[in-house]
């Protein structure tokens, strides 16, 4: 009964695909794209729906939700049907490979399953384990779920002064609600705090980036099999199949959020698709909801549109254009103005010695990513030798994931975060959010040399 | 740094551990300092420049080959992973599959916390009142608070184990966790430490701590 209220309470979360799939009226590898961006619609915009009842005073009762849930999907019909002349999609025709090929999809696909079936049983079975889940993530979600309604959580401090005992405390009273109120809506939905089920979404998290990664790579030109094997290195990550399993952090939701952002984006520069650029918004902004990094990673955006809007040496003119801005940040910022939770006095900044060698240990060495963080460059390097060109088709992409890179890199190094590369305790899951975008990278990469032995062999003939 | 042998290095690495509060952080792939960093490093180092090597033996239109080289690499890698996920599993089986949901936290390393928030629940739930977890064990003293909720529990990561006496008001709950410098009055009906004292009274001890209400 539990488990079959727990689907049920997934059915609000996965709406905008509904909404998207009648509004694009998708083909092909495109019905992907349509499942992964939905299903992430979802998870950001169910919490806000919540957050906006609460707002007008409207407690959460599980039965006015599903009233609501049932409006809005009956409201489907309202949403305006894709026409059928709409531009064709600029995908390959998606020939399946023949022979080999095949067996190699068919191979692929039963290895995907059985990781997913895996993760999905330990999400079923496993409560609520690790640490920032308990220790500022669920608390909120407890107490949301437990009175209907979005209680304040306040710092120590101010606790402490508080006479009203509907005002509670946790470790970071501050931290966005996109989180605890996927938790709180399961509770909700099942009736009370499951320690396991309140982690489904994580699974519909991992099915929306997987979806959407296949979807955008093929959008992007991706053969089936190619865009395959990427999905399989992408899904089959240790850290991210281990934020599934150990569900509870908001990691994975800000590394799917930016992967999709950032995957919309460079296929709306290439193709010029206005639904593309709007998916690319809504990610972006999604990003801030989810984490305080996530606003900086959402601006890490915005050098990939400079590099778009100026060309290939566009991204030369971004990456100074970052650095200028970082300077000017550090110089004339004022140091206690807080933005997204930090402010230049808290981060204490000074180079901490030993926080690089570990950074280097934490993406190369240790098994977080099997070598997937070994990809990215060396097929950069292989790209700039072989294939020149590539480099100024993906110009926005490598804006976007240099410029977090550095901000990742100073994070790491010069602020009072360096103690969690140090001791590893931060860095891994904090890659996490670039990792899935940044195979993205490496697919865009392989093809271009894919397309260059191609042209290659034209010109033989 | 110490080369490990190859029989040692395997053993090492395809030994399944179990979760613990480390694996949300990191995985290893091994377990003992000078095989971390290895397997990666090993095949990595193979898998790479065999692919570069097969595009340049077999010409530009080997590129899916090359591919196919690092799938298989990632695959080498893939495996033990898989098959630690794998016992990982069925250890969750076997704890979880068969306990209701309300006592699966009780299965876990957090047992402790979550039977010590569930003895003093009712007691609090049947008189409220905002409670102080005190405890200098980071982890006892988190994962009780965590269990509390959707108590009013108050829970300080860094700082002293208990704030000032003014910010405590008669009324509140004060549960104090092992390991703790506080000490209990009984005569004169004060928690004290060092010099600091909170008037309060004891409601229960038990082997995982005690409970007291602020005067």
């Amino acid at each position: 009964m539990d488990l079959a209220l727990a689907l049920l309470a997934l059915l609000p979360l996965a709406l905008p695909v509904l909404w998207l799939w009648r509004l694009l009226a998708p083909r092909g590898a495109r019905r992907w794209l349509v499942v992964g961006y939905g299903l992430l619609g979802g998870l950001l915009g169910w919490p806000l729906l919540l957050r906006g009842l609460d707002a007008l005073g409207i407690p959460l009762a599980p039965g006015l939700l599903w009233v609501l849930f049932v409006g809005l999907a009956l409201a489907t019909v309202l949403v305006p049907r894709g026409r059928p002349g709409a531009p064709a999609p600029v995908t390959n025709p998606g020939i399946l490979p023949g022979g080999n090929g095949r067996l190699i999809l068919v191979l692929l696909g039963a290895l995907l399953v059985l990781r997913l079936g895996g993760l999905a049983l330990e999400v079923y079975w496993r409560p609520l384990y690790p640490f920032d889940a308990t220790m500022h993530w669920a608390t909120k979600a407890r107490v949301w779920s437990a009175y209907r309604e979005l209680l304040p959580f306040v710092d120590n401090a101010q606790w402490l002064l508080e006479v009203d005992g509907r005002v509670f405390t946790d470790h970071h009273p501050a931290y966005p609600r996109t989180v605890p109120l996927l938790q709180a809506w399961m509770a909700l939905a099942v009736g009370y705090w499951h320690p396991s089920l309140v982690n489904l979404p994580w699974l519909l998290c991992v099915l929306a980036l997987g979806a959407a990664f296949y979807g955008q790579a093929r959008e992007a030109g991706a053969q089936p099999l190619a865009a395959l094997v990427f999905l399989w290195f992408l899904l089959t990550l240790p850290l991210l199949n281990t934020h599934v399993a150990l569900a509870g952090y908001a990691d994975l939701l800000l590394g799917t959020a930016y992967c999709l952002a950032l995957m919309a984006l460079f296929n709306a520069i290439q193709q010029g698709a206005r639904w593309q650029w709007v998916l690319a918004f809504g990610c972006a902004l999604g990003c801030a909801l989810i984490k305080n990094e996530g606003f900086f990673w959402m601006l890490t955006l915005l050098p990939a549109c400079w590099a778009a809007w100026r060309g290939g040496p566009g991204l030369l003119l971004a990456m100074a254009a970052v650095g200028a801005v970082a300077v000017a940040v550090l110089l004339f910022f004022p140091r206690e103005l807080v933005v997204a939770g930090h402010s230049l006095a808290s981060l204490d900044l000074y180079y901490r010695p030993g926080s690089l060698a570990a950074i280097g240990r934490s993406l190369f060495l240790f098994d977080n990513w099997h070598f997937g963080a070994w990809l990215p460059p060396v097929l950069l390097a292989l790209v700039a030798w072989r294939a020149p060109w590539g480099l100024r088709q993906c110009a926005p992409v490598l804006a976007a994931l240099g410029s977090a890179l550095v901000l990742f890199i100073f994070l790491f190094t010069c602020t009072q975060f360096a103690i969690g590369a140090i001791r590893h305790t931060a860095v891994g899951r904090i890659s996490l959010h670039l990792l899935p975008a940044s195979l993205f990278l490496a697919g865009l990469l392989y093809g271009y040399l894919l397309q260059e032995s191609q042209l290659a062999k034209k010109e033989e003939r | 740094m110490t080369i490990p042998e190859p029989g040692a290095l395997l053993k090492d690495w395809l030994a399944p551990a179990p979760w613990d509060a480390a694996s949300i952080n990191a995985h290893l792939a091994a377990s003992t300092p000078e095989s971390i960093g290895l397997p990666v490093l090993l095949v990595a180092a193979v898998t790479l420049p065999s692919a570069l090597a097969w595009r340049w033996l077999r010409g530009p239109a080997s590129w899916p080959g090359a591919l196919a080289i690092i799938a298989a690499g990632w695959l080498l890698l893939d495996l033990p992973w898989q098959w630690e996920l794998a016992h990982r599993l069925a250890d969750t089986q076997t704890r979880f599959a068969a306990v209701p949901a309300t006592e699966r936290p009780g299965r876990t390393e957090h047992a402790g916390a979550f039977n010590t928030a569930n003895s003093v629940s009712p007691i609090i739930e049947a008189s409220p009142g905002r409670i102080f977890v005190a405890s200098l064990d980071e982890g006892i003293g988190m994962l009780t608070a965590y269990y509390l909720y959707p108590l009013n529990p108050y829970w300080a990561r860094s700082g002293p184990q208990l704030p000032p006496p003014g910010s405590v008001r008669p009324g509140d709950y004060i549960l104090a966790l092992p390991p703790v410098t506080l000490r209990y009055d009984r005569d004169r009906r004060h928690l004290l430490d060092g010099d600091t004292h909170w008037p309060a009274r004891l409601v229960t001890a038990r082997p995982w701590g005690a409970l007291f209400r602020a005067l």
